[in-house]
């Protein structure tokens, strides 16, 4: 009986809509960690799908951020250590200078993958995990009670209209190699 | 064995659950189903304790009518604070499945404004390019 009760209340319950995708978590923005664990299960999802065989394609991994940060990096190390072979991160021109060396070890160590740079720094960032998993973020400068959303088996719609997005602005972007990363213009502190 | 031995045992043992479980819920500082287990367990106990002042009220005998009288008040008064206590739980219980609700819109808020955000976005790259 207790048991089952635990059962009940412990239950998976994750927000699900129809329109959207199965399962929603919203991110405040204090939860820094919660964030970056999220995405590394996300990548981990896929990579054992992938082992399963339940994915046949290759993993790819599809990013949009303001700065190819501290954070980002991880994101994507750990997606090219999990069986994503292609990673295309788009950013914009500028980076923090401390990073550009972080970058170039990171361009130099993993084939597969790209880094882009927009003339106009990004207002909206977003992850596409394979064809599977999205996460939005929702760049705050004012209002501290916004977030980030995640959303596992996103609805195809959904993903759908954020992959044409991320192909509209990849016309846009120009690829930068490891070696114009090093001279790339960056933020002074 | 004789049950009024027990009652006052388990009158204390069931207030002391409820109390416990009801101030461990308020130490928890992030929402989580730990929380909501505790405000059941807290529930469970608050039910235990109203079951048994029932059955000690209907077991009481040999009072006159003037003592009788101010211990119905009592009774009355007691069990009006327990069923507000229950009443309390539930709300809880209520407002944190609000409170997941609000936090279901407010993510699709993000992504509705995010996905109505890319087109301008993009179209702002193409007059500059052009």
């Amino acid at each position: 009986m207790v048991i089952l009760l635990i059962k009940v209340i412990y239950r998976h319950n994750p927000h699900v809509h129809e329109q959207y995708g199965n399962e929603i978590v919203l991110f405040h923005s204090v939860e820094r960690y919660k964030k970056r664990i999220w995405r590394f299960n996300a990548i981990e999802d896929l990579k054992n799908l992938k082992n399963k065989g339940k994915i046949k394609e290759g993993l790819e991994l599809k990013v949009v951020v303001g700065e190819f940060s501290q954070d980002t990096q991880e994101i994507i190390k750990h997606a090219a250590n999990h069986r994503f072979g292609r990673v295309t991160i788009i950013s914009g021109y500028k980076v923090f200078c401390e990073d550009r060396t972080e970058i170039y070890t990171l361009l130099d160590n993993y084939d597969g993958v790209k880094y882009l740079v927009l003339s106009k720094r990004p207002n909206k960032h977003f992850m596409i995990f394979g064809d599977h998993h999205l996460y939005i973020e929702k760049p705050h400068r004012h209002n501290e009670s916004r977030g980030s959303v995640g959303i596992k088996k996103s609805n195809p719609e959904l993903i759908k209209t954020y992959n044409n997005a991320f192909n509209e602005i990849l016309r846009y972007a120009r690829p930068l190699t490891k070696e114009e990363v090093i001279n790339q213009q960056c933020y002074k502190d | 064995m004789d049950i009024n031995a027990l009652i006052p045992e388990f009158l204390v043992l069931s207030l002391a659950g409820a109390s416990l479980s009801i101030a461990a819920y308020s130490a928890f500082r992030d929402r989580n189903d730990d929380k909501k287990l505790l405000l059941i367990i807290a529930g469970c106990f608050s039910f235990a304790f109203l079951v048994l002042f029932v059955l000690s009220f209907i077991t009481m005998d040999g009072l006159n009518t003037f003592p009788y009288a101010m211990a119905l008040v009592f009774y009355v008064l007691i069990f009006m604070a327990i069923l507000s206590i229950i009443g309390f739980i539930i709300h809880r219980l209520r407002v944190d499945q609000r409170f997941k609700d609000d936090e279901l819109e407010s993510a699709i808020d993000i992504i509705e404004s995010s996905k109505d955000g890319l087109n301008s976005f993009i179209s702002l790259l193409e007059s500059q390019k052009g």
